[in-house]
């Protein structure tokens, strides 16, 4: 074989293992992204930060609605939450009220203040007699 | 620069390429803050109360007295509605309870007769702590 013959053998093996190459990344490369998106699924995790530090304490208005019961009473028409810790500030507490079994009475939720402290929330959804409520959970999110 | 320089380098160019997409699958995940408790809203151990009020001779409500209340509820505020046969509220009022002794007491006075006896029906409570 004359040396011209075996130069472009060898430059056209090289060629072909370069293609094989570029095909093999190529498959990989889509195969990579379609994991993600083809099957819905993407997982990971990440640690939930906590910007409260300490137990807020709520506190409670009263408003005496004719309509509760068939006498009329006292419920619950907003919750003071204060003791909320300042990096807390532009995020959302929301507060729901339970009875005895747990059962969700009323909710509401309202934008901590720059500083933290106190918020009130004064418009809640759902109907929480006075003499009904038991508990009461807080969440601050954002 | 040969014709096989060029192809080196472009394959090279579209392999790194790939690659960064396929490492761009991975997920990240972050997280907004979130803190939650619950607590439970406990009573000062008041059950029923019961209120009785006095009436001038027109038939007009003078004076409204709540007694027993339990010395736990001192320094709560009291509220207390009349209202009439429909739950309607006729009148109301609040005081903070004080200077309690083996239990606490609570009186609104110089209510004025201008509420009618006859058209009062119920008494409505609460309690709150501060």
């Amino acid at each position: 074989m004359s040396k011209i013959a075996k130069g472009l053998m060898k430059r056209k093996f090289l060629f072909a293992t370069l293609l094989a190459l570029t095909m093999f990344g190529a498959v990989y490369g889509f195969a990579a992204t379609l994991s993600v998106s083809s099957n819905a699924l993407s997982a990971g995790n990440a640690t939930l930060p906590s910007c409260q530090t300490g137990s807020p304490t709520s506190s409670y208005g009263l408003a005496y609605d004719s309509t509760l019961g068939s006498t009329g009473g006292y419920k619950v028409s907003s919750v003071t939450v204060s003791g909320l810790s300042s990096p807390c500030a532009s995020k959302t507490v929301s507060v729901v009220l339970t009875d005895a079994s747990n059962a969700q009475l009323a909710t509401g939720s309202a934008t901590i203040p720059a500083g933290g402290g106190t918020v009130a929330i004064s418009s809640l959804t759902g109907s929480a007699p006075a003499a009904s409520v038991a508990g009461v959970q807080i969440a601050i999110n954002g | 620069m040969t014709r096989f320089t060029k192809i080196l380098g472009t394959t090279l160019a579209v392999w790194l390429a790939l690659a960064a997409a396929a490492a761009a699958a991975t997920l990240t995940v972050s997280s907004n803050v979130l803190s939650a408790g619950n607590a439970a809203v406990s009573s000062c151990g008041v059950s029923s109360l019961t209120a009785s009020r006095v009436v001038d001779n027109n038939g007009g409500i003078t004076e409204v007295d709540v007694a027993s209340i339990p010395l736990a509820c001192q320094g709560q505020t009291l509220s207390v509605t009349l209202a009439d046969t429909t739950g309607a509220a006729l009148a109301s009022y609040t005081t903070t309870l004080a200077g309690c002794t083996s239990t606490c007491a609570a009186s609104f006075t110089g209510l004025g007769g201008t509420i009618s006896a006859a058209n009062l029906k119920y008494f409505s409570f609460a309690l709150v702590g501060s």
